[in-house]
């Protein structure tokens, strides 16, 4: 299977008052199709800042370097017309905060459509068809109702399910979730983990989920990568770096978790 | 923050602008060639010179001397309305923030009403219905200006208020006066100097506005807003009569916005970077 | 939607209240003696004491100032502000109607420049951050503020009247009059304008919709017009609704450097005539216009805000 997103010597830094910061350096990874890759981090490592990189979301205050060939094409350095094509139609993303991801002036249902009017030439009722489908394949109740409804109506976890249906609808080839069950409860939490497990496991998109929770990571990961400080301190597949962490850092978190489970069971097996 | 602050090259810049302008009044009668009032006919409309390096006005006078001895009624009388403003502006802000409750309620009712009408009309009723006169114009300035800064000085002290210093301060039984003046005074001084700088340039231009219409400081008294008042008469023989109050005008204001942009910056928690 | 409209209707009261107040408090400060200025306006030759104590009596002036000031305001809603001092044949309401069309001309082109320059420069300076446009404009926008309004008036005048011979230097005749003396107006208020605007895109731009319809893939033109601007405005709609009763106060200045006749000059020629009562009207009628003003907008902003509305789920 070839490598849907290869990586390699990714730097991206800022220019602030005369000074250059780096905040993400030589980050090298690949992800194949129907696996998932996490980055793991806690906040300000670089993880998020690494795929706005890659997807040409960053402004012109950001310097970008390296290499980032997606199918073949090369991301880093292309076009911004045709960049603005793959995104959203080849490369999908899941933000976290989904309250704050929707204009809260406009209807839900207008907002839905805008993705299809800007990558389809479908007519407007197919294209409301389509809004209706993708509420529906998250198993949305009332889909008519919720289009109709403004964003600030609707509840964070029917939020991200709205997102994650949208990057589905499109079919994209590869799937990036950042922290997408970071600003949510953690009963809903497990429904979206759940989820997106399903859609990796039908779909065969590749994705990349990235999160500071290490919990939710080892639930959907299959290889995963550590970053700290900007760069990554280790990789490799889920049970490796869970078993062996080579780092002191990747120890650290895994310690903590590991402690926090173990008094969990003492508490519940009491 | 100071320290910050003298990095900042234009903010340096503009202090000493200022000072410089202070500096030229309060020496006017060193530095100034000829008295501002002297007045000879068969001098008028000359052109710079070194006698009279600005020229003269209409009626023979210094434009020079006038412009540095005007230094001092624009000003002085900008400063002591700033001054007047905050003074009462900063005693009701904190009322009204640390008391809270019904002082608070009061306070902030009157301010409201205060705040409804526009500060031009404002100062203009209140000059009409005292009499023109200089010491009415501070009052009428002072009047309109407090209600504004009331409520911004509130509303950064309500901020403090519930922090963990001044509650620590308060639960071991400071007085109200002494919390108020050795805590809360250092933690909103920075914004009052902010607030301050850009009042004195609204300052400024209120004066030699009420000047201007004949309404702030009366002829002969040499003040910015005047001499363009006089200058208006004859502008179409003498335009050029216009433009270096003007220009001295605007550079002054410049400088006190200016540098109250700077502070302002300076005290950005998100700049603060050492 | 209805109970907010009320709400603020019912809150805008005690604050008109307490502005009618205020102006009837400046009344009795009045150096003047109302009596004698009735005696006056009557035209008795011989004025003495006892006529004007009799005169008192008639007008109810040793009447507790609560009382007269009941009475005063019933007289304002009854249309009834009193006869000028200066000019006892006419009312005051008489002449704040004759002068007030000329004002609301004024600052209504005013407003007209206001809106065709500061939306187009504040819009085009956010977009191109940075740029030399962006920074010209922010050049331009301090040192008006910097400016004092009569000055730029003088100048215009002096440019295009005498220098150029292309407008007439004042009154009020046809367009031409006016173009002159609403610039200057509008162009105070252009500078705060354009610098809100401007803040408001940059702010917007920031948040995480525009981060997500990036992400999307949408155009950039569908995220500034459709976006962007709506919710950049939506916050801006107060401000500007604002500066509408602001220009009509703000006119006092320039009515006087151009001699334009609108209610600007009159307040100042009463100024100095020592004519109260319309000074009195003048400064009772920009406050309440103040009121209103802020009321009505406030409630349009809300009713536009899909999030102020009633009816979260």
């Amino acid at each position: 299977m070839n490598n849907i997103l290869e990586v390699g010597g990714l730097t991206v830094r800022v220019k602030e008052k005369r000074q250059s910061r780096t905040l993400v350096e030589n980050v090298m990874f690949s992800v194949r199709p129907g696996r998932c890759l996490g980055i793991l981090g806690e906040s300000g490592s670089g993880k998020s800042m690494t795929c706005k990189a890659i997807t040409g979301l960053l402004d012109s205050s950001f310097q970008v370097s390296g290499q980032a060939l997606f199918n073949g094409k090369k991301l880093i350095g292309m076009d911004a017309e045709t960049l603005r094509r793959i995104r959203g139609r080849e490369i999908c993303m899941i933000l976290q905060n989904p309250m704050n991801c929707f204009d809260p002036l406009h209807r839900m249902g207008k907002q839905m459509a805008e993705g299809f009017e800007a990558h389809t030439a479908l007519p407007r009722a197919e294209v409301r068809q389509k809004c209706v489908a993708t509420l529906e394949n998250m198993r949305i109740r009332n889909p008519e109702e919720v289009l109709m409804k403004y964003p600030h109506q609707l509840s964070g976890g029917m939020l991200q399910r709205v997102m994650i249906g949208l990057a589905l609808i499109m079919e994209p080839k590869l799937i990036i979730a950042d922290e997408p069950t970071t600003a949510i409860d953690s009963i809903t939490q497990y429904s979206i983990v759940e989820e997106l497990k399903m859609i990796k496991s039908r779909n065969g998109a590749a994705m990349i989920f990235i999160s500071h929770d290490l919990a939710v990571i080892s639930q959907i990961a299959d290889e995963v990568i550590v970053m700290r400080d900007a760069k990554i301190c280790q990789s490799g597949s889920v049970q490796d770096v869970m078993l062996h962490p080579t780092d002191e850092y990747t120890r650290f978190l895994i310690q903590k978790k590991k402690a926090v489970m173990q008094k969990f069971y003492q508490v519940v097996s009491a | 923050m100071l320290r910050r602050l003298s990095k900042n090259k234009m903010a340096m810049l503009c202090i000493a602008f200022v000072l410089v302008i202070m500096l030229g009044g309060l020496f006017a009668p060193l530095l100034a060639p000829h008295s501002p009032y002297e007045n000879n006919i068969l001098e008028k409309f000359r052109a710079p010179s070194s006698e009279y390096p600005l020229g003269t006005d209409n009626l023979g006078r210094c434009v020079f001397s006038r412009m540095i001895y005007g230094i001092r009624p624009t000003l002085f009388l900008s400063f002591l309305t700033m001054a007047g403003t905050m003074g009462i502006g900063l005693l009701t802000g904190l009322l009204a923030g640390y008391m809270k409750g019904p002082v608070d309620e009061v306070i902030m009712r009157i301010v409201d009403v205060m705040l409804s009408f526009p500060s031009q009309i404002m100062v203009l009723a209140v000059v009409a219905l005292m009499g023109v006169d200089i010491r009415n114009v501070i009052i009428a300035n002072v009047f309109i200006k407090w209600a504004w800064y009331a409520r911004m000085i509130r509303t950064n002290v309500v901020k403090y208020t519930d922090s963990g210093f001044i509650l620590f301060a308060k639960s071991i039984g400071h007085r109200t006066q002494y919390i108020l003046r050795h805590h809360m005074l250092p933690c909103i001084a920075s914004e009052l100097v902010v607030l301050a700088s850009l009042d004195m340039g609204w300052a400024i231009l209120n004066i030699s506005t009420l000047s201007f219409l004949g309404l702030g400081v009366q002829a002969p008294t040499p003040e910015w807003g005047a001499m363009l008042s006089e200058a208006k008469n004859v502008m179409t023989s003498r335009p050029e009569q216009m433009l270096v109050p003007g220009i001295a005008l605007m550079l002054l204001v410049a400088a006190f916005n200016m540098l109250g942009d700077c502070l302002r910056d300076a005290m950005d928690p998100k700049e603060a970077r050492s | 939607m209805k109970n907010y409209i009320m709400k603020r209707l019912l809150a805008t009261l005690p604050l008109l209240l307490g502005i009618t107040f205020l102006c009837f408090v400046f009344i009795n400060m009045i150096p003047s003696d109302p009596a004698e200025v009735a005696l006056r306006v009557r035209q008795i030759p011989i004025i003495t004491e006892e006529a004007i104590a009799e005169v008192r009596e008639e007008l109810g002036l040793s009447d507790p100032f609560m009382v007269r000031y009941v009475r005063w305001l019933g007289d304002c809603l009854r249309g009834d502000l009193g006869i000028s001092y200066t000019n006892p044949s006419r009312t005051v309401v008489g002449e704040l109607a004759r002068c007030l069309p000329a004002t609301l001309r004024l600052a209504g082109m005013s407003l007209v420049f206001v809106v065709l320059m500061s939306l187009p420069i504040g819009i085009l300076s956010a977009v191109y951050k940075g740029s030399w446009f962006d920074r010209l404009v922010r050049g331009a926008v301090f040192l008006t503020t910097a400016m004092p309004a009569y000055w730029v008036g003088l100048l215009l005048m002096w440019l295009f009247a005498i220098k150029l011979g292309l407008l007439p230097t004042s009154g009020n005749g046809g367009f031409r009059h006016l173009l002159m003396p609403s610039f200057t107006v509008a162009l105070t208020y252009i500078s705060t304008y354009i610098r809100l605007i401007r803040n408001n895109m940059l702010e917007n731009m920031k948040l995480d919709y525009v981060l997500y319809a990036n992400a999307r893939g949408l155009k950039q033109r569908t995220i500034l017009l459709r976006h962007i601007l709506k919710n950049s405005l939506q916050s801006c709609i107060t401000a500007i609704g604002m500066s509408i009763p602001q220009l009509i106060s703000g006119t006092i200045v320039v009515e006087n450097v151009f001699a334009w006749p609108g209610v600007g000059k009159l307040c100042i020629a009463s100024i100095f005539n020592r004519d109260y009562p319309v000074i009195q009207a003048y400064v009772l009628l920009v406050g309440v216009l103040f009121v209103l003003f802020n009321m009505v907008f406030d409630i349009i902003q809300s009713a536009a805000d899909p999030r102020l509305r009633k009816g979260a789920a």
